[in-house]
């Protein structure tokens, strides 16, 4: 019993590690005042850069890198489309999505059974050695570690530094940043970009450390689920874990029934993390108030 | 009071344009160090776009500003630099974030090395000495607009040692206690050797705080009194709106006449109703206002005042009690029956609830029920309009011509077209919130004579107002909105502003 909730935290984490970039990425960018539903692009982006670099090179540093190149590059033709030429944010976002997924389906084409190394577990002395809850989050690859502590520094970057002061009051009121003679559409371009670049490290975790195999269209919606998720976290770096973990959970769930063999049409289980994703989400919506950025009501309402 | 210094700020012939249009004419006035100069004068008279010079927003045509006797090309910059701070109107806050956070934003390049605490400290500092009391920690959404706007202040003060203080319109927003606080907070910036400059319509705090007072009008200075020259209310505006000394000023007369034949016009009885998060923001609220009869509705913002109105209007359903017009049960009818009846609505925001943009002036005449001739299929417009334009009340408002597109209006021509629209009904029962908000002096007076005439002609006004002296100067009758129900009729006679203030407040606390 005590192996099979290891089993669960650890799968929770693995598959939950990805949903947390894309959620930590899109914070940022939303705090700005700009939605990128294009995350999903991003992150596949950089599953597949990240996989052809690990691939081809064997360095992972290197692969991590060219990762984060080609998610933000993605989400700087956002950023261009909505900022310069103000454009439908929505639909500059989910057309960048298609445009993401179709161009790492093309170079991934040759990459479908080739093997890599990939990032391997690192167990930290003691702290892996704690009963349950030891081997499922001190027994992980680097980036899921790295995961842990960009938790807090982006935290400190939006509530602590002046830059990202100015970054959320970009999000709430573009012209009082303007007042005070900063360029809100500068710190715009900055969000968007690096959140572009954080989400595509959700997909390298995705294709080099936790599946270590590339297949097409591997993201599998996590992007867009963690769109959804940066609500649940309230905009709030500090809580992304929340929905990140929930929707990996989730997806935990659906593994360890199946092995169990439990008798569950596992179509209904492959639907499992949304549902609960939703669930998730009435429950924060039902509660007072709203911590949305205020210049993101004029996109998207509420 | 000799003057021994010379002035901190001084202004030689400073001359404005914009195309053609001289925006000020030789403006000099002078601004010392611990005394507080008011600037009056109608819209349009150049106010905010003298000030606007003295902050180096916009740069003069011809003319010197001097500081410490010294001539500067001012710039923004520079006017932070030399100590001059300018609070707007329109607080530049975010409510998001917590007062620190937006004043961290505003700090110079000199300060950006502080910490939090530090700050905090220097906040501190700055609210002991002027007794500006503000919650660093607190967010602005929670504030009232009184402690928003000592957020704005204290801002600004921390943006450069603060030598003058420019204020355009600040009471405009506060309540009473909150209005009483920043003039004690006016004087205690002046005893502190702060020169203070104050745009603001509201002459009796002019009045009650000012060494100086300069009259702007067209652009130019009418003139200049000094506080020991003595004050004279009638006279000031006079001068502000252009009418010669000796010349009597017969805008300012309201002749209230005896109504004889009196009875109940508007009768709401025992009602609840709900604010748009489903609470009952009013219970066991009943009214009544009789024909011939202004009752004025004093509270602060937000105690239920749109939504009463909007109730009697019929835009709002009540979840209990009547409505009763001229002794008919309107309760269950909708609002256009209440149009039919007689009833008029001048909204607190006629631009989001009274006009649609896209269309005329006149068309609006028509939708509320001012019915033109038939010409074919059409209606005869030419006629309507000729009509309309030979009305005292579209004269002596001044709206605009009647085929502009209200989306063309400023909000005070809105607000006149809206006013002209009611009144030319002679409704039976007129709904006014905030009827004079952001008219200068003039109109404003011409919209209180337009009020007390169709009072005269036995309409009901229900008046909502934040403005004591417009609530006490017109009603017959005051209630307030307070404890989330609406009080006994008061005499204004027989009850003073403070203890309305006391009742508004008292009602405050109770959640």
């Amino acid at each position: 019993m005590i192996s099979l909730i290891t089993n669960f935290l650890t799968n929770a984490i693995q598959s939950g590690t990805s949903v947390l970039y894309g959620i930590y990425g899109e914070t940022i960018t939303e705090r700005s005042g700009i939605v990128n539903l294009g995350t999903e692009g991003s992150m596949i982006l950089g599953a597949i850069a990240a996989y052809i670099v690990a691939a081809d090179s064997g360095s992972m540093g290197l692969a991590i890198i060219c990762a984060m190149l080609a998610g933000g590059a993605l989400a700087l033709i956002h950023a261009y489309l909505c900022i310069n030429r103000k454009a439908n944010q929505l639909a500059s976002g989910l057309t960048l999505m298609f445009l993401g997924l179709g161009i790492a389906a093309f170079y991934g084409r040759e990459y479908v059974s080739v093997s890599i190394t990939g990032l391997n577990k690192i167990a930290i002395p003691l702290l892996s050695k704690i009963p349950v809850i030891g081997e499922a989050f001190f027994n992980q690859d680097i980036l899921t570690y790295l995961s842990f502590v960009l938790c807090p520094v982006l935290w400190w970057f939006l509530y602590k530094t002046r830059k990202g002061l100015f970054l959320r009051a970009a999000g709430e009121d573009k012209e009082v940043v303007y007042a005070y003679g900063k360029n809100p559409q500068s710190l715009r371009y900055l969000a968007t970009v690096l959140g572009g670049m954080i989400s595509a490290i959700g997909g390298a975790q995705l294709s080099i450390a936790y599946t270590k195999t590339w297949s097409e269209g591997m993201t599998n919606g996590r992007g867009i689920i963690a769109v959804s998720l940066v609500v649940l976290a309230k905009y709030n770096p500090s809580k992304a874990m929340i929905g990140a973990y929930v929707y990996g959970g989730a997806q935990a769930l659906n593994v360890i029934l199946q092995s169990q063999g439990v008798e569950i049409s596992p179509f209904l289980l492959m639907m499992l993390p949304y549902v609960i994703t939703l669930v998730a989400l009435f429950v924060s919506s039902v509660r007072k108030g709203t911590n949305a950025p205020n210049e993101l009501k004029n996109i998207i309402g509420g | 009071m000799a003057r021994k210094y010379f002035p901190f700020l001084e202004t030689v012939d400073l001359t404005i344009k914009f195309k053609d249009f001289v925006a000020n004419d030789a403006v000099s006035l002078q601004f010392y160090k611990g005394f507080i100069h008011s600037i009056v004068g109608e819209n349009g008279a150049g106010k905010s776009t003298l000030m606007k010079m003295l902050y180096g927003v916009y740069h003069p045509t011809s003319g010197k500003i001097k500081v410490d006797n010294q001539v500067v090309e001012m710039t923004p910059t520079i006017a932070m630099e030399k100590g001059i701070g300018m609070v707007f109107q329109d607080f530049r806050l975010i409510p998001a974030f917590t007062a620190l956070e937006n004043i961290m934003m505003a700090l110079p390049k000199s300060k950006l090395k502080l910490g939090r605490a530090e700050i905090c400290k220097e906040i501190k500092e700055i609210s002991e000495k002027y007794k500006i009391a503000i919650d660093p920690d607190m967010y602005v959404w929670e504030m009232d607009l009184g402690q928003r706007q000592r957020v704005e202040i204290i801002k600004v003060m921390m943006m450069g040692k603060p030598e003058l203080l420019i204020f355009d319109e600040p009471t405009s927003v506060l309540t009473v206690h909150e209005a009483q606080a920043f003039l004690e907070m006016l004087v205690e910036l002046k005893n502190n050797n702060i020169a203070v400059a104050l745009i603001t319509h509201k002459l009796n705090e002019v009045l009650a705080v000012s060494d100086t007072i300069s009259v702007l009008r067209h652009g130019k200075v009418k003139c200049t009194i000094e506080k020991e020259e003595g004050f004279d209310k009638e006279k000031l505006v006079g001068l502000i709106m252009g009418v010669e000394e000796g010349e009597k000023n017969t805008v300012k007369s309201f002749d209230r006449l005896e109504i004889k034949e009196v009875h109940p016009m508007l009768e709401c009885k025992d009602m609840r109703i709900k604010d748009e998060h489903g609470r009952s923001i009013l219970k066991h609220a009943s009214l009544t206002v009789n024909s011939g009869e202004i009752v004025g509705v004093a509270g602060i913002s937000g105690r239920g005042q749109r939504e009463l109105l909007e109730s009697i209007f019929g835009l709002k359903d009540i979840a209990e009690g009547t409505i009763k017009i001229d002794s008919v049960d309107f309760t269950d009818k909708e609002t256009i029956d209440r149009i039919n009846s007689g009833m008029s609505f001048i909204s607190e925001d006629p631009k989001r609830d009274n006009v649609v943009e896209g269309m005329e002036i006149r068309d609006h005449f028509v939708l509320a029920g001012v019915t033109p001739d038939s010409k074919g299929l059409d209606y005869d417009w030419k006629k309507l309009q000729q009509n309309l334009e030979s009305e005292d009340y579209v004269k002596d408002l001044g709206v605009p011509q009647l085929n502009r597109q209200m989306s063309t209006l400023s909000g005070g021509n809105i607000q006149r077209a809206v006013l002209a629209r009611a009144a030319i009904r002679r409704p039976k029962v007129l709904l006014a919130s905030y009827p004079i908000r952001g008219l200068d002096i003039g109109t404003a007076q011409t919209v209180h004579r337009i009020l007390i005439q169709l009072r005269n002609q036995g309409s009901a006004i229900l008046l909502v107002s934040e403005d004591m002296d417009e609530i006490f100067e017109m009603s017959d009758s005051i209630v307030v909105l307070s404890n989330n129900s609406i009080t006994e009729k008061f005499d204004p006679k027989k009850i003073t502003p403070y203890e309305i203030g006391e009742l508004m407040i008292g009602g405050a606390k109770d959640e």
